[in-house]
């Protein structure tokens, strides 16, 4: 367990930084455009790259997001049911979230092969684009783990709990 | 109870597509005495214009609308139908596309059955500044889409690609000059209030296919699939012909209320432009090819049935 | 069971999963419309959906402008340039009675003006003001209620993630949306300063007056807050003249910051690798927020809620005002209890078509609805803002700060009323 948990931070801290990549080349890639345009040769195919590189963005921050806390919570009720009752609830809410998330993962996967099967090709720059979303699959495969991992520490907490 | 069909489809309920599907569901819930119910999903609420071929497929819908030209790559025969090959209505190209389809019959809807097949009307020049020959296209900023992106761009125009909520605004400001589109937006987006000039051109079409679940259709019983199939050339030829009506009312409304300015280009212009576009066609053409269309006999049999129905 | 009902049971299980789990917003979105697709259509449909929406909405060119507006307030945040803001605004009104609180509202409605969150704008405000005004023996109620309710200025003052996501979904252009927006946002700036000298001129011990500053120290300390008044400028002109897309402005508003505050010796690599960190942190929330309620307004359309609705609120007898007062209720209510973004986003494709029959201006209707859930986030029992501010000051009870927050929430309403008895109030700018 150990060691999956090492290697999930890993991954999150990998793909964090590859998100971070795309964040900036968004914003060379909109900078150089408008500078281009105003020149009058405007780069072909900016908003669809731009579609593209959010969506890298948005998913592969996802599982760093998860692990640092970032999405929001309304906690205000759950703080006054007692400590067993929590710790069952916060089981459920981990097992709905990773059924959830593994379908996403799931479907974004046969998305990928779809749109490969149909040889789809983007609308301006005609460029095969299925490996984007298989990147968003990895991103939500990712936080499946990192649900995961939380949901073992979970469980783990309350047999150390009930041992002590 | 009667047998339910979900009938999707992606743009707003006001559009032709959405028109001509109530108009089908209506039609079908009549010949069929209430033995099948449809229920009709517009505005994406279903499938969106992306995901309509494999909604459908996989039985998200039983029945989808979806144009061709929003997903490349996936049609590389019926595409043919968007290139500019001299429409001049609606009605002709959807007649042409569903005989092309019939002669053809195009892998691409090999796992689907086909309900019908019909085009937008021809995209035309909608402007600021009137757009009365070649050289007027020069530099000039036109929003535009897909094909009649590309159509601009070989004019010597420049494509703005833009969402089309966006476009009066953009017009308003001069950030685009004009755009090109068929006119029925003319009235149903108003635009006939930034756009005093109408050039003619009649460029291409957009072809569209409503398609239906292979395996909700063998459900079906067969006195239904057979009211099914007798439709499908029916409406195809209905919706060209609603499409070039609608058209029409649109211009003359423009005419009336904003006094907006209709121009025809001579013989002589639309020899020059056909000259520039014809690039596109040979594009079409090897990518067509490298999937296994017979792309010369596909063209060939284009043409004929073009002048065959259009005189 | 009738598709109203499936729609109301799905809106119910939301709001107990929200409140009994401790899930993330949208995810408990994202989930209740999957479910609820499923069992109004089928399991292949609302399985297909998933996948689809998720791809589709990650994608989306309209989301980009996101991450930009976020990255270029934190690039800001992490360089100083608002705390240099707030040290121009402190040497102007400091020495006043309540200065420091009055220059507090000023500093959230300059960040607000570069920062498009008012949950940032809260975290920001929080670790810049708090520690000022306790240095100069404010009273904690005061303190945390200005930080609270100024910073619900990040989602009215533009560049504002609400508005953006609002003119996405309802198709309407995001410069206009800013530029009618400026208006509120100044009404409640002025409103949140008039509110401060009455009070203090009744209690004078809530907020002591703080040292004299000379004529030379205030001018100086105006250069310190120059950059940021031009890249206000220079990323809304732009905007509104249409030079640019909203998602261009971010950009170019990032890259600018990042010149400017590169030039000024104040971005070291670690400020940089913070910035990025935290922009990526809260833009895929919000990503996954509208990725959710993508998903659940999928579960709605299909339950035709957005439709019945509108159709039975056009034939109610009432006059339209009776009935945006109901809404408007309905926002607050919704507001006292969920965090704003998701809320709106929620309701939005329930109600934009209801106020469309009762034939009101989109652009307004989408202003005062802005308004309205902004102050949800400061009023009981859920208040983001108010929670934020809450745990950043550390020692001062949630309870305190929702004192605090009261003193405010009358200028929330006079903004409102004037709204709405001079709708025509947007177009003076
Ligand atoms: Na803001
Ligand atoms: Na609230």
């Amino acid at each position: 367990m150990q060691r999956m948990q090492t290697m999930v931070q890993w991954l999150n801290t990998t793909l964090l930084c590859l998100a971070g990549l795309c964040l900036m080349g968004m914003v060379f890639l909109a900078c150089s455009n408008m500078v281009l345009r105003f020149f009058g040769h405007p780069v072909k195919g900016t908003f669809e790259l731009m579609g593209f590189l959010g969506a890298m963005v948005g998913a592969l921050a996802l599982s760093g997001t998860q692990a640092g806390k970032g999405h929001i919570v309304i906690s205000m009720f759950q703080d006054r049911f007692p400590a067993r009752m929590r710790l069952g609830l916060d089981v459920l809410t981990s097992l709905i979230c990773l059924a959830f998330f593994g379908l996403v993962a799931w479907q974004t996967w046969d998305l990928a092969l779809s749109i490969r099967e149909f040889e789809e090709v983007s609308e301006t720059l005609q460029i095969i684009y299925y490996p984007f979303v298989l990147v968003v699959c990895l991103g939500v495969i990712a936080l499946v783990l990192q649900i995961f991992v939380e949901l073992v520490l979970l469980v783990g907490d309350r047999s150390r709990g009930g041992a002590s | 109870g009667p047998i339910t069909l979900r009938y999707a489809n992606f743009p707003p309920a006001s559009t032709f597509p959405c028109v001509q599907m109530e108009r089908w569901k209506k039609e079908v819930e009549k010949r069929t005495d209430g033995q099948v119910s449809i229920e009709t999903y517009p505005g994406g609420t279903l499938l969106g214009a992306k995901n309509m071929l494999r909604g459908v497929m996989k039985g998200q819908a039983d029945i989808g609308c979806l144009c061709m030209s929003y997903q490349p790559g996936v049609f590389p025969m019926t595409t043919v139908a968007e290139l500019p090959v001299g429409f001049a209505s609606s009605a002709v190209a959807s007649r042409v596309l569903y005989e092309l389809y019939r002669m053809h019959t195009p892998k691409e809807f090999a796992k689907v059955k086909v309900l019908a097949l019909f085009t937008s009307a021809p995209t035309n020049i909608m402007s600021r500044v009137p757009v009365r020959s070649i050289t007027d296209f020069t530099g000039l900023e036109l929003r535009a889409s897909g094909m009649a992106s590309r159509v601009l761009d070989r004019l010597g125009a420049t494509p703005v690609s833009m969402p089309m909520p966006e476009t009066p605004e953009a017009l308003q400001k001069g950030l685009v000059k004009g755009l090109m589109s068929s006119l029925e937006v003319m009235q149903d987006m108003n635009f006939a209030e930034y756009c005093p000039y109408v050039t003619r051109t009649d460029f291409q079409v957009y072809p569209f296919a409503v398609i239906m679940n292979k395996r909700a259709f063998d459900r079906l019983p067969v006195a239904v699939q057979k009211v099914l199939d007798d439709l499908i050339l029916e409406q195809s030829v209905w919706t060209g012909r609603y499409m070039d009506e609608h058209v029409l009312d649109s211009l003359a409304w423009s005419q009336k209320t904003y006094g907006v300015e209709t121009i025809t280009l001579d013989r002589e212009q639309h020899a020059l432009m056909q000259e520039k576009l014809a690039p596109l066609i040979e594009e079409w053409k090897a990518k067509a090819t490298d999937k296994g269309v017979d792309a010369e006999a596909v063209l060939a049999d284009l043409y004929r049935l073009r002048d065959t129905y259009q005189p | 069971m009738s598709l109203t009902m499936f729609g109301l049971v799905g809106i119910g299980v939301l709001v107990a999963m929200i409140f009994l789990l401790r899930i993330p917003v949208g995810f408990a979105m994202g989930i209740v419309g999957f479910c609820g697709f499923w069992a109004v259509l089928d399991v292949h449909a609302a399985l297909g959906m998933l996948g689809d929406e998720t791809w589709k909405v990650f994608s989306s060119y309209g989301l980009t402008v996101i991450p930009l507006f976020i990255l270029m307030g934190q690039i800001c945040f992490y360089s100083g340039l608002n705390g240099r803001l707030y040290r121009a605004a402190y040497a102007w009104m400091g020495p006043v009675h309540g200065g420091v609180a009055m220059a507090t509202v000023l500093a959230c409605a300059g960040f607000a003006a570069i920062s498009g969150s008012n949950t940032a704008t809260a975290a920001t405000m929080s670790s810049v003001a708090l520690p000022q005004m306790k240095k100069y023996g404010y009273d904690p109620i005061l303190s945390t209620g200005t930080v609270a309710a100024a910073s619900t200025l990040g989602a009215v003052i533009p560049p504002s993630i609400v508005l953006i996501v609002i003119g996405l979904q309802t198709g309407q252009s995001i410069a206009a949306l800013f530029w009618a927006a400026l208006v509120p946002g100044v009404l409640l700036v002025v409103f949140f300063i008039m509110r401060i000298v009455m009070v203090c001129k009744k209690h004078p011990d809530l907020g002591p007056a703080g040292p004299s500053t000379g004529w030379g120290e205030k001018f100086r300390s105006l250069k310190g807050s120059l950059e940021m008044v031009v890249l206000f400028a220079l990323v809304m002109g732009g905007l509104v003249a249409g030079l640019f897309t909203p998602s261009e402005a971010g950009a170019a508003g990032a890259a600018l910051a990042l010149a400017v505050s590169w030039a000024g010796g104040n971005l070291t690599w670690k400020r940089l690798v913070n910035s990025i960190r935290d922009t990526l942190s809260i833009s895929c929330m919000i990503m996954t927020i509208v990725l959710g309620a993508v998903i659940f307004g999928r579960f709605l359309a299909v339950t035709r809620i957005p439709f019945t609705l509108a159709s039975q609120v056009a034939e109610l007898a009432f006059p339209p005002l009776v009935i945006l007062g109901l809404i408007c209720l309905l926002y607050i209510l919704g507001g006292a209890i969920m965090d704003a973004l998701a809320l709106l986003i929620i309701t939005i494709p329930i109600f934009f078509p209801v106020a469309a029959t009762l034939g009101y201006d989109p652009l307004w209707f989408a202003v005062v609805v802005t308004v309205v859930t902004t102050m949800g986030a400061i009023t009981p029992p859920v208040g983001v803002n108010t929670f934020i501010v809450s745990a950043m000051a550390g020692d001062v009870p949630l309870a305190h700060v929702f004192r605090g927050v009261a003193i405010f929430l009358p200028c929330y309403l006079a903004c409102l009323a004037l709204l709405i008895l001079w709708p025509g109030i947007l177009n003076i700018f």
